[in-house]
């Protein structure tokens, strides 16, 4: 009795497996050819069939209920699920989605990325204010066709193609790794490694995947030492991820070498950082005051912090003060623009698409804040003389004239070392 | 019998006192002066006062052995100011917290209304009070942190909040958080010159552990100007004897950072969560021992100890009792040594790099009273 049971299952139920994939294709030939014809020239044909990925519930396929996420692939795909589970991508959701219980054009289908089935506990940690302030279509195609790399392989690997040519092409990095706050690979293409790439092709020219995805692994943090806001990881995974990333460029170059260059495009970060925080310091100072117009208290509340000053990772770029808009271009674009650049080893996007405009908007900030200042203190009754009273102390009021181009540099050195003399009593 | 003479051998061989306080050869101990439970205790400037917060909060005079009462609303924090005239206290009242002022009489001169709760209570050089709040809200995925500092001019009656960190939590670290708040959390120093302050809040970084960020804020210029990295079971931070260094707890030892670099120091093992920095004299007492240096003077085995401003006299608490240990080494405080209100504009210089760090140093050593 057991054999026959055996026969029936080894014969019968292929049958009726390869009979399921054929009513697929019955209608997908029509209905989506190129998703049919995509697949018979895959990797997965015929052994990984439509039912295999996809399942079998067609209504729940059709209301979108249930889709293929990277966990599908994961199924078989162990390493590289994990390789990419542990990587900066994985983190895609978690950066660029929030909760949108409470949003009038809500799309339930949303729920599903960071909710498992019929559970109320988030699987992701981090929100996303921006996203949150965008309407449903924006988010749609603004936000989720690349954020939702966390959770899709065909992100980069596309539907049902296999070929791995695709993925093995900066092109594909480009998809999302490009634009104003981001540019890597516009850095890549204009820079030496990109230009040999592209005119000599991966043996001479590195890749984005050369340096980011050694080996074909699917951990593309591997190397990175910092955030993605420019800060540092902890020192010690920073210590190991940077022998990593040394591990790749010795490929091509001196171990020492490109030590060395790193480490230079690290001074090059940290130099970008303390601009950045001179010019959150000063946006403080007048959030402090009070100044900022609208102020956070006349605004719509932002998303996650309410009325509240936010310049950090969930600043917004509506619904602030000039000021602030100021700081979103310098943070988001032109900090990340010369950091970026100088990693990259691309020159001029971390000079002069980076560096200059990082300075000039920190003039423009404070330009603004010290016009914001003049103007309430006119507004309080200062009287025809714009300007608050000039609290500065001797030093300060000598380096800013220095500074403003009113004295020559002799004259600067000699004043500031005749008062710095006094203070200590040297000169009396 | 035996076990006689070993308890009394041992009670020699360490200086043991009374009810099991180990402290130091040459330090007196005023044994048991007071129940203070859990209630925050904080010294006066001249060391002469304590104030003690809690269920009836009361200013005691040491010397005499008197008690002041603050009123009959709980208190959560206390703060002498510098010249230690009045107190400044975290009342509960019916609405939340507020910060009162007391006169050292007992009498309550001004409040003020405050939202989230307190978590650090400080004085600023010109008489303002100074105050660290944390907000939490909870979600389903975790929780949101929002770390405030605020300052209160007491004098043009106005306060100004700034936003120091707004995070978002896992759900463990939320619960963490929550209970420690409710234990007395505290994250917040005064440096020496009272110009800036040290505040710590937490990180919850997406694939890294979570950790404890200190920021060195100047009050003058409202910048902040060093971040560094302390561990995630201890918020405490303390300011280098002079003012240009900051000890906090990482990778489960106490640490000395210089202050302006962010350059590890110094470094000691520590046992636990309980350490204090004498802000006077540079004694360090790492929870179970008082250090000078790299010198251990003598075990202090306590559960909280509370230097003195000058450093001369400690407050020790065991099992809810405060003792008073004098004698220490006695060293005025090393503001004392300058003129402060010159220390204080050549920190503002050199926090705004209108000098260079070597022209600090060296016309720091100028100032220097013979």
């Amino acid at each position: 009795m057991k054999k026959i049971i055996l026969v029936f299952v080894l014969l019968v139920l292929p049958a009726s497996l390869q009979a399921e994939e054929q009513s697929c294709i019955g209608c997908h030939e029509t209905a989506t050819p190129a998703a049919i014809t995509q697949w018979q020239g895959s990797a997965h044909f015929p052994s990984v069939g439509c039912s295999d990925c996809h399942g079998t519930d067609h209504e729940r396929m059709r209301s979108g209920e249930i889709s293929v996420t990277a966990h599908t692939c994961g199924n078989c795909h162990q390493q590289a699920f994990s390789e990419h589970a542990s990587s900066k991508h994985s983190l895609g959701l978690h950066t660029g989605w929030g909760c949108t219980r409470n949003m009038p054009d809500r799309n339930r289908e949303e729920c599903k990325f960071c909710h498992d089935e019929n559970s109320s506990l988030a699987k992701s940690k981090v929100q996303c204010a921006r996203f949150l302030k965008q309407t449903g279509e924006m988010r749609a195609i603004g936000c989720n066709r690349c954020h939702e790399v966390e959770n899709s392989c065909q992100s980069c690997h596309s539907n049902h193609l296999t070929d791995l040519e695709i993925v093995r092409s900066s092109r594909i990095c480009a998809k999302c790794h490009m634009g104003p706050d981001h540019p890597q690979w516009e850095m890549w293409e204009t820079s030496l490694h990109g230009s040999l790439n592209m005119t000599m092709g991966d043996s001479i020219g590195p890749s984005c995947q050369s340096c980011h995805m050694p080996q074909g692994s699917h951990d593309v943090s591997l190397g990175i030492t910092v955030t993605t806001g420019g800060n540092d990881i902890p020192l010690e995974k920073a210590t190991v991820e940077r022998e990593k990333m040394l591990d790749v460029c010795a490929k091509c170059h001196a171990r020492d070498f490109a030590r060395r260059d790193l480490e230079v495009a690290d001074k090059v970060r940290q130099q970008a950082n303390d601009i950045l925080k001179e010019a959150e310091t000063r946006i403080r100072q007048i959030g402090d005051q009070n100044l900022l117009e609208p102020s956070p208290s006349e605004r719509p509340k932002h998303p996650l912090s309410g009325n509240t000053l936010v310049l950090d990772s969930q600043m917004l770029y509506e619904d602030y003060s000039h000021l602030e808009r100021l700081f979103f271009k310098m943070k988001k674009y032109d900090h990340a623009k010369t950091w970026k650049g100088a990693y990259h080893q691309n020159p001029a996007y971390t000079h002069w698409y980076g560096n200059a405009e990082l300075k000039m908007d920190l003039v423009d900030i404070k330009a603004e804040a010290t016009r914001l200042e003049k103007q309430a203190l006119l507004m309080e009754g200062g009287g025809s003389t714009p300007g608050k009273v000039d609290d500065r102390d001797e030093l300060e009021r000598l380096t800013d004239d220095y500074r403003r181009g009113r004295m020559s540099e002799q004259e600067f050195q000699e004043a500031r070392k005749k008062l710095l003399e006094s203070f200590s009593g040297d000169g009396k | 019998m035996k076990h006689i003479f070993l308890l009394g051998a041992l009670l020699t061989i360490t200086g043991c006192a009374g009810a099991g306080l180990h402290v130091p050869e040459g330090s007196q101990l005023e044994e048991d002066l007071l129940r203070v439970g859990r209630a925050d205790v904080a010294w006066s400037g001249d060391a002469e006062r304590l104030v003690v917060g809690g269920e009836d909060p009361f200013v005691f005079e040491v010397a005499s052995g008197r008690k002041i009462s603050l009123g009959r609303s709980p208190v959560n924090r206390v703060a002498f100011s510098p010249a230690g005239d009045v107190v400044a206290a975290v009342v509960y009242g019916d609405d939340g917290e507020h910060i009162a002022i007391f006169n050292v009489n007992g009498q309550q001169k001004a409040t003020q209304p405050m939202s989230g709760r307190t978590t650090g209570l400080a004085w600023k050089d010109d008489n303002s009070v100074v105050w660290s709040s944390m907000e939490l809200e909870k979600f389903g995925f975790g929780g949101n942190l929002k770390t405030w500092l605020s300052v209160w001019s007491i004098k043009e009656t106005t306060v100004k909040s700034t936003l120091i960190a707004d995070n978002t939590l896992n759900s463990r670290l939320t619960e963490g958080i929550d209970l420690a708040i409710a234990n007395g959390l505290d994250n917040l120093a005064v440096g020496p010159y009272r110009d800036e302050c040290m505040i710590s809040h937490y990180v919850d970084p997406p694939l890294f552990p979570p950790y404890i960020n200190v920021t060195v804020r100047r009050f003058t210029e409202t910048s902040n100007q060093l971040s560094v990295k302390a561990d995630i079971d201890s918020s405490r931070v303390f300011p280098g004897t002079d003012g240009d260094s900051i000890w906090i707890k990482r990778d489960q030892e106490l640490r000395r950072f210089d202050r302006w670099s962010g350059k590890e120091l110094q470094s000691m093992l520590l046992d636990g969560n309980n350490f204090a920095v004498a802000p006077g004299s540079g004694l360090v007492w790492d929870g179970r021992n008082l250090h000078r240096g790299e010198q251990v003077i003598g075990p202090i085995v306590a559960d909280r100890l509370l230097f003195s401003p000058d450093g001369a006299k400690a407050a020790v608490v065991k099992s809810g009792m405060l003792s008073i240990l004098n004698g220490l080494a006695s060293a005025a405080p090393f503001s004392a040594a300058f003129d402060v209100e010159k220390m204080v504009k050549l920190r503002s210089w050199r926090a705004q790099k209108l000098i260079s760090h070597e022209e600090y140093l060296e016309l720091k050593r100028k100032l220097l009273k013979p």
